[in-house]
């Protein structure tokens, strides 16, 4: 009966590992792409993230696609989550192609192998990427050296101003660091007779519209992670300045009491949700300065098109004055999954998006986000518009990036969230003690593999 | 002479055999859908998820073996998962006997009108009706700053709560979405009360009771069965609970990507089934949430096991059924 019992669990065991992360292989050799080469029709599984205009969007580009060759048909699926990704892979059954919404989950896919290595691909087509897309768009893309996926446009987060409001309070120029951004908000915050909020010249909160891109620590130079790979939320000091400023700005330009009127403010907006509609803050004038990204300007042009403003660099803490112009970046990534069934061919339009300047533009125009390739970035008619330039060239500094990438996913990034969240609300007394926790907290999260 | 008499109950026993065999081979035939669903649906991720609960396990690789370690790391270190059960108790404990309570009150008007009462019982089971996801949005915009319910109490110069922004409400703000929705069990409740026969009430009205006497003494002892019933489906659930938290905070937090607010506001919707869901399919964290899902599989038999328990001591069951 024993030996039954074992033999039974071995075989559940067998089965349950058989059943588990499907394998694949890779399909690296070159398609003949000349004029005079022949094919056999070729359908691509397409899956994007993408929904409503902007999959609509992207089907004039695979349109294009289509066009350069013939004989390769794009099934362009939408709505699919980096969840709904793992799991076809897992099953064995995966699409041939992927656009994936952010780089959070590049190192996981890239350490187990889940999106193929594209260096492979890169080498028997020639190409030196290093020399199409920009090194910071390559950072997230990958994950130690293996370049599983490739950028398709970045969002770039900068500063958004009110052009009157900076007049009336004879502001000259955009502030360059934090201290300088708290001297002007006092400035430009007005308040209402009853004490509430009538104009906040800077929301500092972290749960205010695209707030949470200011503190992932790309102006206040912090390191996610130490050179052993631990939690740096404690050993590095930036971390703590970044949030003892905010406390102290909140003090001062909104008094004692100033969370609670920064909340109130907020819901009387209509909360997180009035971003995406005509009652946006900084759209209808009751928030003088902003952090946002570069496609709040096309917003602009719809809801508000009259507003006078201008957009520059977020403004970086005092200790890094030096490094102004840097910021946050991330975008779109596309990449081929472990198994899929077309991969020469998917390559072909991976390489198609990432690197044709032509396709490259075409997106960048219709979706209003930052275009990822040299080229692309150097011919865009978007540097013409002045509300746009300052984020092509947040984007093309060197030393703007996502966050460092580890296989825990954004699973550091929601906890560290959380503790803004609750140091905001005045639950974490001891702040260095309550980062120490955070890191251990992170480090332990990361070893559940 | 004596082989024939061994022969012949031997044949009779192998006839039996063959018929036996027969019999239970058409019953499984006839069943083979059923048992071939649950153990490929059933038990077989049931089993799967024991065996992952055992490993780390993230979708794209091998699982590994670590034994107890997701339990150890579980109970020892995580406190979001204290914080997610303590959140999962509350909306039960608060939520489920609220709910009953208000099903009762309901049911039992709806009792009196002597014209109408299909017309009022409609209306009352309608937003049972409504799909969960859209009652949810409306609560959102319904509760929310500037929405309707704020507008009517600064009328009257009240300061409405932050509701689902506002930690300390975001857990009432989803009761009083739940009491919207009560409606099947106010039906299940209402058949209850009419189905209480009503000459214990004429007994009772000779004996001089009180109308809360009548309802203390009669009235819940009869339908104690329907409550006991409510309660026992109210646990379980509760300790699932998931849709109407993640589409409130996801609303609430109004960021693009609604799985990055779960939890909104300050993990006060960090429900048991929702911080399950995030460790195994935004993490993919998927040998942790299975341990997850093992320990929930056990503390909803334990209070179900305790509810059926406690049962004899205040379910009246006309009949005598225990």
């Amino acid at each position: 009966m024993r030996r039954r019992i074992a033999a039974g669990i071995a075989l559940f065991a067998m089965i349950t590992v058989a059943c588990t992360a499907g394998g694949g292989s890779s399909d690296v050799s070159a398609i003949d792409t000349s004029s005079g080469a022949t094919h056999a029709p070729v359908t691509l599984n397409l899956w994007s993230f993408y929904n409503g205009r902007e999959f609509q969007d992207y089907a004039a580009v695979l349109a294009d696609f289509h066009k350069l060759y013939p004989w390769i048909t794009v099934k362009h699926t939408p709505g699919k989550s980096d969840a709904d990704i793992v799991r076809a892979i897992n099953s064995g059954s995966p699409p041939d192609m992927t656009i994936s919404q952010g780089p959070d989950n590049v190192a996981k896919f890239c350490s187990t192998g889940a999106m193929q290595d594209l260096a492979p691909f890169l080498q028997g087509d020639g190409t030196d990427i290093s020399k199409v897309i920009p090194a910071q768009a390559l950072r997230y893309t990958s994950y130690n050296g293996d370049q599983c996926t490739l950028p398709v446009l970045s969002d770039a987060y900068g500063l958004y101003y009110n052009n009157p409001m900076f007049q009336k309070a004879h502001i000259t120029s955009p502030p360059k660091t934090l201290t300088e951004l708290e001297a002007d908000a006092k400035k430009l915050t007005q308040f209402n007779p009853d004490g509430s909020i009538k104009v906040a010249g800077f929301m500092p909160l972290h749960a205010f519209y695209e707030n949470p891109n200011f503190y992932l620590g790309n102006f206040s130079g912090s390191k996610w992670y130490d050179s052993n790979g631990k939690s740096a939320f404690a050993s590095d000091p930036t971390w703590a300045a970044m949030l003892e400023w905010q406390k102290a700005m909140i003090a001062d330009v909104y008094g004692p009491d100033g969370d609670h009127l920064l909340q109130e403010f907020f819901a009387q907006l209509g909360g997180a949700n009035s971003e995406w509609g005509p009652a946006q803050g900084f759209d209808i004038g009751k928030v003088a300065m902003t952090c946002d990204g570069e496609w709040r300007t096309a917003f602009i042009k719809q809801y508000a098109p009259k507003l006078d403003y201008s957009t520059a660099p977020m403004p970086v803490l005092d200790s890094i004055a030096s490094t102004y112009g840097r910021g946050q970046i991330g975008g779109d990534i596309v990449g081929i999954p472990r198994g899929a069934a077309n991969s020469a061919a998917a390559w072909l339009l991976v390489k198609y998006l990432a690197t044709d300047t032509g396709a490259e533009l075409k997106l960048a125009y219709t979706l209003g986000n930052v275009p990822t390739t040299f080229e692309a970035i150097k011919t865009t008619k978007q540097a013409s518009d002045p509300h746009f330039k300052p984020f092509l060239d947040i984007f093309s500094n060197p030393i703007s990036d996502f966050k460092q990438l580890t296989p825990i996913g954004d699973a550091d990034q929601s906890m560290w969230s959380n503790f803004v969240d609750n140091y905001e609300a005045g639950k974490v007394s001891d702040l260095q003690a309550g980062l120490l926790d955070l890191a251990s907290q992170i480090d332990k999260q990361s070893a559940l593999g | 002479m004596a082989t024939a008499r061994v022969t012949v109950p031997a044949a009779r026993r192998a006839l039996r055999r063959r018929r036996s065999r027969r019999h239970y081979a058409g019953v499984l035939a006839f069943l083979s859908p059923w048992v071939l669903g649950f153990f490929m649906f059933i038990i077989y991720p049931m089993l799967a998820s024991l065996y992952y609960s055992f490993t780390h396990y993230d979708m794209l690789s091998q699982p590994q073996w670590v034994g107890l370690s997701n339990y150890r790391f579980m109970f020892t270190s995580d406190p979001l998962f204290w914080t997610s059960l303590r959140n999962t108790v509350w909306i039960i404990a608060i939520g489920v006997p609220v709910q009953i309570v208000f099903a009762i009150a309901v049911a039992w008007v709806l009792t009196l009108p002597q014209r109408g009462r299909g017309f009022y019982r409609t209306i009352y089971f309608v937003p049972a009706m409504v799909p969960t996801v859209a009652a949810t949005l409306a609560f959102v915009f319904l509760l929310g700053k500037g929405g309707p319910l704020d507008t009517v109490l600064g009328f009257v110069h009240i300061s409405s709560p932050l509701w689902f922004q506002d930690p300390a409400w975001s857990k009432p703000g989803l009761v009083l979405l739940s009491l919207w929705g009560v409606g099947e069990t106010m039906i299940i409740f209402l058949a209850a009360l009419l189905d209480v026969p009503t000459h214990l009430y004429e007994a009772a009205d000779i004996e001089g009771a009180s109308a809360w006497q009548k309802f203390r003494l009669i009235t819940l002892p009869m339908i104690s069965p329907v409550i006991f019933f409510a309660a026992v489906i109210g646990v379980i659930y509760g300790f699932q609970y998931f849709t109407e938290a993640y589409v409130a905070a996801g609303a609430a937090g109004g960021t693009r990507d609604i799985a990055s607010n779960l939890g909104y506001p300050l993990n006060s919707t960090l429900f048991y089934g929702i911080y399950l869901y995030q460790q195994g399919f935004a993490y993919f964290h998927l040998g942790y949430a299975s341990a997850m899902a093992w320990i929930l599989f056990l503390i909803i038999m334990a209070c179900t096991l305790v509810l059926v328990r406690s049962s004899k001591h205040w379910v009246f069951y006309q009949g005598g059924f225990k």
